[in-house]
């Protein structure tokens, strides 16, 4: 299933495992201070209005006391044919040929928000205010990131800062990229090391190999978005 | 004072007024026989009367041109933003070919609609020749009450005869004017 | 008209038809002339209050509204994930519907002569133009960042870019300016004769107005036969344009990967919805000028408004028909998601409001406009201007909000309630339209009296047997 067609460009691929994932929202945390994602505050958060990129949906299965939850990280699953594109009316979002990702470029964003409609993951969140950090959190900004303003979309860039960062620095050492050397700020904060990043196009990478197996599948697979995030099925659940 | 002898065949416009196509028609056949020739006719009216009932030369409006011209223009800008703009600086959106066909029907529909419409409304202006620029131009404010003004053109020595033969036809007014035919 | 050498025992069935039909009641030009400019140039006191009154509401409402929407940022609106179009785009389909009224009643009838039309095309075509004014307002004001909106506009730049030509939205603004245009220029063009007419009666600043939007027309042979060509080109060449119009506005929605938006009927739907929106407009709008403006009643009569209400059922059933096509294709297709959606339309908390078209748009109109007496009636054909378009209004509500609040992720389905600042602007856009409306109707002349005077010219009075028919001359 995983790992079929459509991924002869394919060069970022993250794999969850949902067996892994206890929903913890370790990942969102992180996500949100490596990204400068705003904080909205509790009122506009419980509005509907976090600005998280990356969210963990939670499902409660069964009736009292049988009860399973499961749960399942979704973020921009940065796909190959991106319902998102070619809504936007002044390629604010579009396809990236140099990481093979579908990036969001904040300063030519006018905020139709048809992207957000368009998406079927729901990944993307608007800029609805000016958001303020409240002190202490204004210190700890990320300086390689943006910080976006009132009236724009925003959503994961598979932490594309990251991604260049890493491969500066290994075209800087006349080396490739190492396995695992690059890491977007939720695989990394990962505490049970359920989201793997990695690069698609070496066969030996973790990714290449994780994404072999029999539970792997891609969410919305018949959409025919052809995402890049690759989930893992827990072990009892379908997706 | 009369002028000199050049100046009694110096032309002069007049304006008859009529209230019904009837004896407007009729006036156009006295003026025809009078040997004054349609170039020297003009008809206004309040409302449009075609040139057959009106029994004047019918020339087809040069506006069907001009939205032609126009809708071909319309055309070539759809097809220079639509195909030429994309190359300018490629962008890939959505798994999407940078030049497709289908969505370019849209933008060749509407802009080739526009260029023809915008091109049939100057048109109207271009081949009437309004608004006008320089110099006065006959006209009757009583056309705006319904009324049929005949505008003509007789040399100064035929006026008085002419002015006789129009009077049999039901004028309401017969006056001198004053201006360009255009 | 000329009923000549008619019987006087006919006398009796002549004056009923006289009394019915407009273009059989023929008065002189001059006089019809008079009665149009007295319409025109009369500003009481109460026009003066009411146009006050709208014109704060507009200020206020929605300039107000706007600016601190853009002050504060896009949240002032109920808008939330994942429902991130409101009531705006809700309006924006709304006004845009009500702009295809004056299209359909001027070039479509022009187009296929028929002789009512008359002495209301301009009264619809005002309707187009300030709808669109409306309408265009909306794309603007939902934006994030209104003050880039011109990103969107096709021209070379510093930044290098052009728009997207594959986004529905650029479309959309190419349909959209190519409606504005085309309609206020085909607006413009039977104005000329009127404007000139205006131009010779009238004093003062009119006179100095009339003058330079007149153009110098004359009325000669070479003017009428630009014109009529102009005119026919424009009625002829609209019409496509007008459909284009909401089908691309409905591909907004239809070509997003959307349950409940992506679907194939919705161009047709769209543009038979805003035909139904449209057409009630303008018996809506022809009972205020009836009743709100002088000499109006000679003008607007129950002929005109039976003909809407016909106009107004066919569509209506059109509707219907279209409305059923879409329903029980999505409902008997089965996809869990669709499903959901269709549920929250009929039995969930959308329901009120999708009951409410039902009723509005198919149940009150094929109650009321099957029966003559009640068509003829001016008041009974302006409420069923409101009431169908409160459906419709509900229509747009439920397809732009109700599908966005249910997706494939169970866990972001949302809800969506309207703020205050979203209602606001909503209201403010229907005070700037019959603002705008307002002072059209006192600077330009409403009725088309050249074109009245030429129907009068056509209609002739024919005794056949033992009666009188209508019999009707081409002269166009």
């Amino acid at each position: 299933m995983a790992g079929g067609n459509g991924h002869e460009h394919t060069k970022w691929v993250m794999v969850i495992d949902l067996d892994k994932c206890n929903g913890c929202n370790a990942c969102v945390t992180a996500c949100a201070m490596e990204n400068n994602v705003a904080f909205t505050g509790e009122e506009e958060n419980a509005y509907g209005r976090g600005m998280h990129w990356l969210r963990v949906i939670r499902y409660w299965e069964g009736e009292w006391p049988n009860v399973r939850v499961r749960y399942m990280p979704m973020m921009c699953q940065q796909c190959s044919n991106a319902p998102c594109e070619p809504v936007c009316p002044v390629f604010a979002t579009l396809h990236s040929e140099a990481e093979e990702l579908n990036i969001q470029v904040y300063n030519r964003c006018i905020g139709t928000r048809y992207c957000a409609n368009n998406c079927p993951y729901i990944a993307r969140t608007f800029n609805w205010f000016d958001y303020e950090w409240p002190e202490p959190l204004n210190f700890h900004l990320n300086p390689d990131v943006t910080v976006r303003r009132r009236g724009i979309m925003e959503k994961c860039t598979f932490c594309i800062q990251r991604i260049n960062q890493g491969e500066e620095q290994a075209a800087a050492e006349g080396r490739e990229v190492r396995d695992g050397e690059i890491q977007p700020a939720c695989a990394q904060a990962c505490p049970t090391e359920a989201i793997v990043f990695g690069n698609w196009q070496d066969p030996n990478s973790k990714v290449r190999q994780l994404a072999q197996s029999q539970r792997g599948f891609k969410y919305l697979h018949e959409l025919g978005t052809e995402p890049k995030v690759i989930y893992l099925a827990s072990e009892k659940h379908d997706f | 004072m009369y002028g000199g002898y050049q100046g009694r065949y110096e032309p002069k416009t007049f304006v008859a007024l009529y209230d019904d196509l009837d004896p407007a028609t009729q006036a156009l056949d006295v003026l025809r026989e009078m040997g004054i020739e349609d170039r020297f006719i003009q008809v206004q009216s309040g409302v449009p009367w075609r040139p057959d009932l009106l029994g004047r030369p019918a020339r087809p409006s040069a506006v069907s041109k001009y939205a032609l011209i126009g809708a071909f223009l319309g055309f070539l800008s759809a097809i220079a933003l639509y195909y030429g703009t994309p190359l300018l600086y490629p962008l890939y959106v959505g798994g999407q070919p940078l030049l497709s066909v289908p969505p370019g029907f849209i933008v060749i529909f509407e802009l080739t609609m526009l260029g023809m419409l915008i091109a049939s409304f100057l048109g109207v202006f271009f081949e009437s020749l309004l608004p006008p620029v320089v110099g006065k131009r006959v006209y009757h404010p009583e056309v705006s009450d319904g009324a049929i003004a005949i505008f003509f053109q007789v040399p100064g020595h035929l006026a008085e005869r002419v002015k006789q033969a129009l009077s049999q036809t039901g004028a309401i007014e017969i006056e001198p004017a004053e201006g360009t035919f255009l | 008209m000329h009923a000549t050498n008619l019987p006087a025992e006919l006398h009796e069935q002549v004056e009923k038809l006289r009394k019915e039909h407009l273009l059989l009641d023929p008065r002189p030009r001059e006089e019809m002339n008079r009665m149009v400019l007295e319409a025109m140039e009369d500003v009481n006191r109460e026009y003066f209050i009411v146009m006050v009154l709208l014109g704060l509401v507009t200020l206020v409402a929605l300039f107000g509204a706007w600016g601190y929407a853009m002050y504060k940022g896009l949240g002032v609106a109920g808008i939330r994930r994942p429902i991130y179009w409101g009531l705006f785009i809700v309006s924006f389909v709304f006004w845009i519907g009500i702009s295809h009224a004056g299209t359909f009643v001027s070039a479509i009838l022009r187009v296929f002569k028929a002789e009512f039309r008359r002495p209301f095309t301009r009264a619809a075509e005002l309707m187009t133009t300030f709808g669109l004014a409306g309408a265009g307002l909306f794309p603007l004001i939902h934006l994030g960042r209104t003050w880039r909106f011109y990103w969107m506009v096709p021209y070379p730049n510093q930044r290098w870019l052009w728009p997207n030509f594959h986004s529905p939205l650029v479309w959309d603004f190419l349909a959209i300016n190519t409606y504005l245009l085309g309609s206020t220029m085909y607006l413009f063009l039977p104005l000329i004769p009127d404007l000139a007419m205006a131009r010779d009666k009238s004093t003062g600043w009119r006179k100095i107005l009339y003058t330079i939007l007149s153009l110098g027309w004359r009325g000669t042979e070479e003017e009428w036969r630009h014109l009529q060509k102009a005119i026919q080109i424009f009625a002829w060449a609209i019409i496509p344009v007008m459909f284009s119009v909401h089908t691309i506005v409905s591909w907004d929605f239809a070509v997003a990967m959307k349950l409940g938006w992506h679907s194939t009927i919705f161009g047709p739907y769209f543009v038979i919805g805003a035909l139904l929106s449209g057409i009630s407009a303008v018996g809506f709008i022809l009972y205020m000028i009836r009743v709100s403006m002088k000499n109006m009643r000679y003008f607007i009569r129950a002929e005109h408004f039976d003909a809407l209400g016909k106009l107004l059922l066919i569509i209506s059933m059109s509707w219907a028909y279209f409305f059923f096509n879409e329903f029980i294709l999505e409902w008997y297709g089965g996809e869990h998601t669709v499903k959901e959606i269709l549920r929250l339309y009929t039995q969930g908390a959308v329901a009120p409001v999708w009951w409410t078209m039902v009723v509005c748009n198919i149940v009150v109109p094929w109650a009321v406009l099957w029966n003559k007496n009640w068509r003829r009636k001016p008041w009974v054909m302006a409420l069923m201007g409101v009431i169908v378009n409160i459906g419709m209004f509900a229509e747009r509500y439920v397809i732009v909000t109700g599908a966005l609040s249910r997706n494939r992720i169970p866990f972001d389905w949302g809800w969506y309630e309207p703020s205050l600042v979203e209602i606001s602007i909503a209201v403010g856009t229907f005070a700037l339209f019959f603002f705008l409306y307002g002072l059209a109707s006192r600077l330009i002349p409403l009725i088309p009296v050249w074109e009245v005077e030429e129907g009068h010219h056509a209609h002739e009075l024919k005794r056949m047997g033992k009666g009188v028919v209508v019999s009707v001359a081409e002269l166009e």
